[in-house]
């Protein structure tokens, strides 16, 4: 599996354990599914910064609270798999 | 827990108001994050959003798309018999809408050491007040001092609705005899 497939998988984890999503698997999650909103995983606001806290816990991701572009980061677990690639290659 | 009881409990019934009672509430969860902030680590903000008393309240109200009031008790081990007389009282206020009683409760965290011994395992019970119910439940509080009930009074409440037609049950604590029997049958 190339690193960033195996990135993605670690984020569904990620997502599921930090969330507590008790039914859900990362089979559960396609990587261009919307992960907020009803249409998607129907994640909020809670969970979002939630998801901040894990992501800053696990690659000492550091995200700044009005950054725009957190909404295009946050959308899909594709989106956030080519941030925390950009970021830990980068580090 | 408490969301179950309140669910198997309500089921769909459209309109009703809702009575929480919990003696320590989410208090694992706020004892929790004050070990994280002792530890330097940052807080959920998840946990810290479900931080408050009446969280599972506020869930339970969202899950319905309910805005029906709801009310909060916490009255030490009395909580359990406070919260039912509300209940009762808020039926008696206006009798064409439905009650729904949760109590809800856990030991308070080791932490606190024993102060709380009396609330029990954790579990949870919901009663549904309405003026059709099938089974009438009266309630008399008088002051005593004797020596304590060793039972939370969610058991000893328990035993009087599942007992005969007649039963009574008694309960002893924080200076008052909490006393429910079944009162006939008004079908």
């Amino acid at each position: 599996m190339d690193p960033l497939q195996i990135l993605k998988l670690e984020l569904k984890r990620l997502v599921i354990e930090a969330l507590e999503l008790e039914d859900t698997t990362a089979d559960d999650i396609a990587d261009d599914q919307p992960l907020f909103g009803d249409a998607g995983l129907g994640l909020d606001s809670i969970d979002a910064l939630e998801l901040g806290v894990a992501l800053r816990k696990k690659y000492q991701l550091q995200l700044e609270a009005n950054d725009a572009g957190n909404r295009e980061h946050f959308r899909t677990i594709e989106t956030l798999a080519q941030l925390v690639h950009r970021h830990t290659g980068a580090a | 827990m408490s969301l179950k009881v309140a669910h198997d409990c309500s089921r769909d019934l459209p309109r009703m108001h809702f009575v929480y009672a919990s003696r320590h509430g989410e208090l694992k969860r706020t004892t929790d994050m004050l070990s994280d902030l002792a530890a330097g680590e940052t807080l959920s903000p998840t946990a810290f959003s479900l931080s408050v008393l009446n969280a599972s309240a506020g869930i339970f109200s969202m899950l319905r798309h309910d805005t029906a009031p709801a009310t909060a008790i916490s009255a030490g081990a009395s909580t359990f018999g406070f919260g039912l007389l509300e209940a009762g009282l808020q039926l008696a206020a206006k009798p064409n809408i439905p009650v729904l009683f949760v109590y809800a409760d856990e030991p308070a965290p080791a932490v606190y050491g024993g102060v709380a011994a009396d609330t029990g395992p954790a579990h949870a019970v919901a009663v549904l007040l309405s003026c059709d119910a099938p089974l009438r439940i009266i309630c008399n509080v008088l002051h005593f001092t004797a020596s304590d009930s060793s039972e939370p009074q969610s058991a000893t409440f328990l035993r009087c609705i599942e007992g005969n037609a007649t039963a009574s049950s008694t309960w002893r604590g924080e200076g008052r005899t909490w006393t429910w029997h079944r009162d006939g049958v008004p079908a």
